[in-house]
């Protein structure tokens, strides 16, 4: 799947500092997918949450400088309806129904660099900053401890939220590929404030690149306000490609 | 109640249906299973406190004390045991009702101490570990704990992250101590029952300087069983307390059996402890009793134990003076109206010792017992 062809359409580079070919869709069950506006312009969200959790972002190719490739992600986050969808009694009360959510929206803004150590692999780095905005105030207790979630939801009771971490993909042969990536967040103002994500999938991508299917594992760190715990998740996911 | 949270297991919508089906995929997957089950019988944790205080050389009789201490929630109307609106506690919340509670325990001054409903890393009361900090503000020197609630997340009304337990503290050293599983509920579905509760008794041996084989039980008897799990809990309890007895052990056990002593003169509580917009009594309710609320059907389950064994308040004492005795109340605003708790022993108390400590009214739901055990010689 990492043929040449593939890392110059820019096939599987969510994550990279490369951006989705223009007028080209990525369609992800589960994780976030995108639409490529222009040569170096992306939009992305997540359509099963989009309703509930919007998420938008922007990425910005900003070209190659010495073998690096450079990008800016720019992306807008909006909670508050699914944390009032999950404030409530009973089954699915995942917040407690006492506590008010206010109308609330993160902004993070991301630098990303990518480096194709050889043909087949994209190493990448990033990192990012978030602020929130609150229109009310949010009780501290109202967290959702949880992996994967919390991390996300940080930056709505301390902030600014950094974000950190590495990216390695690439192929073993015609279609198989590999990702190893680890993710850091680090929330300012509070102990509990380091996490860590490190997911490993194989993928699968079908002849003409039009889907991919990928499986493997989440290892979740984090300081949680119940202390450091670690998880292990699945990772798996379906993407459909189109206009390839 | 504490189980109307769980009645309403049903999906009501498809989007609470996805978030339940994302958050069981996700935790069940992980390390640590999402509510734990427990074997019937396996090892209690020990405790211990930072400071090991000294313990009195010469004594013939030692204080024995149970007390339910409601998680430290004190007399806040929480939503699942008193019709209130509250769920998660604040650390000042619970540090000041833990405060009370060592106040109180350091005032009594017993000696060996049974506590039910310590929380030690719960969301609902702010991941404080009660179980230490009560060691470490009282005298005492060793503690054996047996979760009866433990799960890395409940998605249900907020309550997230719960391990709540029994709990036995003692000055001297305690030994061979085990955490027996009691029945678990029959009358919930599966999904309610893998997140409920699953009680528990806490048995050690105590390590007194010449006394031998004197053993702790501790029980929190199910609370709102509709079934006949509340009365199964009550016999393993007295199995357990017929087993030292006949190996030649002595013990003092007790708890919240969650039921009446066999002659009380009230023994349905539904009209008291009905919320804003519940209806009980009526040909058209249902069901007819609240849960948790109606002991007639269960009055003369404790017979036998009153029998066999010697309760810190005799049948006699108790029944021409109810009021003084009385443990419970759900409602935060009114006093004590029922007896819950419990002390027995195989060996002796000294006689009139017992005392119900009603002044404790802000502390707990509960009111502590206490009573002087005359130690076997």
């Amino acid at each position: 799947m990492f043929s040449q062809d593939s890392l110059t359409k820019n096939y599987w580079t969510n994550g990279t500092a490369y951006t989705i070919p223009k007028n080209s869709w990525e369609l992800g069950l589960l994780t976030a997918s995108r639409y490529g506006i222009s040569k170096n312009l992306e939009i992305s969200a997540h359509p099963l949450m989009f309703f509930l959790m919007p998420q938008v972002q922007l990425k910005v190719g900003w070209g190659e400088y010495s073998g690096f490739q450079l990008a800016t992600e720019h992306g807008i986050f909006y909670p508050t309806v699914f944390m009032r969808l999950v404030a409530r009694e009973g089954t699915g009360g995942l917040i407690s129904p006492e506590f008010t959510i206010p109308q609330m929206f993160a902004i993070y803004n991301r630098f990303l660099t990518s480096y194709r150590p050889f043909r087949d692999a994209i190493l990448s780095a990033y990192a990012g900053i978030a602020f929130s905005f609150k229109f009310g105030p949010l009780n501290p207790q109202s967290t959702i401890d949880l992996p994967v979630i919390y991390p996300r939801l940080a930056v709505f009771y301390n902030q600014p939220e950094f974000d950190i971490g590495i990216d390695f993909r690439g192929k073993f042969v015609p279609r198989f590929g590999w990702l190893f990536s680890i993710k850091n967040f680090i929330v300012c103002g509070t102990p509990d404030n380091f996490f860590l994500e490190n997911k490993g999938v194989l993928a699968y991508t079908s002849k003409k690149e039009t889907l991919r299917v990928e499986a493997g594992y989440k290892l979740c760190f984090g300081r949680y306000p119940a202390g450091p715990q670690w998880h292990l998740l699945p990772a798996v996911d379906l993407v459909f490609g189109i206009g390839r | 109640m504490r189980n109307h949270l769980f009645d309403q297991i049903t999906f009501l919508s498809f989007s609470g249906s996805v978030l339940v089906t994302i958050l069981i995929l996700l935790t069940v997957s992980s390390c640590e299973p999402l509510a734990t089950g427990f074997d019937e019988t396996e090892d209690a944790q020990y405790f211990y406190a930072k400071a090991i205080s000294p313990v009195p050389d010469t004594f013939s009789v030692i204080r024995v004390m149970t007390w339910n201490i409601r998680f430290g929630a004190g007399r806040i109307p929480w939503f699942g045991d008193a019709c209130g609106d509250r769920v998660i506690l604040t650390d000042y919340e619970v540090y000041s009702s833990l405060q009370l509670i060592v106040n109180k325990i350091n005032l009594v001054k017993p000696d060996v101490l049974l506590l039910q409903e310590v929380d030690m890393n719960s969301k609902r009361s702010g991941y404080i570990d009660q179980m230490q900090y009560i060691l470490d503000n009282t005298y005492f020197n060793y503690a054996v704990y047996g979760s009866q609630w433990r799960s890395q997340f409940i998605p249900s009304d907020g309550l997230g992250r719960m391990e709540e337990g029994n709990a036995i503290l003692s000055r001297w050293k305690i030994s061979d101590a085990q955490r027996i599983q009691l029945q678990l509920r029959n009358d919930q579905d599966n999904l309610t029952r893998y997140f409920y509760e699953r009680c528990c008794m806490v048995t050690g041996r105590i390590e007194i300087p010449h006394v031998s084989n004197l053993y702790a039980v501790n029980i929190h008897a199910s609370a709102f069983a509709t079934d006949d799990t509340k009365q199964k809990h009550i016999i393993q309890f007295q199995d357990e307390l017929n087993r030292i007895n006949s190996d030649g052990g002595w013990f003092v056990a007790g708890g919240d059996l969650n039921t009446l002593p066999p002659s009380s003169d009230t023994t349905d509580y539904c009209i008291q402890d009905m919320c804003d917009n519940e209806s009980f009594h009526h040909s058209y309710d249902n069901p007819m009793h609240k849960e948790g609320s109606n002991y007639a059907p269960e009055i003369y389950w404790l017979d036998e134990l009153y029998t066999k064994y010697k309760c810190a308040v005799p049948t006699d004492l108790y029944k021409n003076n109810q009021y003084n005795y009385f443990t419970h109340t759900t409602r935060g605003t009114h006093f004590w109206d029922r007896t819950l708790d419990y002390l027995f022993t195989n060996y002796q108390w000294v006689e009139n010792s017992v005392v119900t400590h009603q002044d404790a009214t802000n502390e707990s739901d509960h009111a502590p017992v206490s009573v002087l055990f005359v130690l076997p010689k």
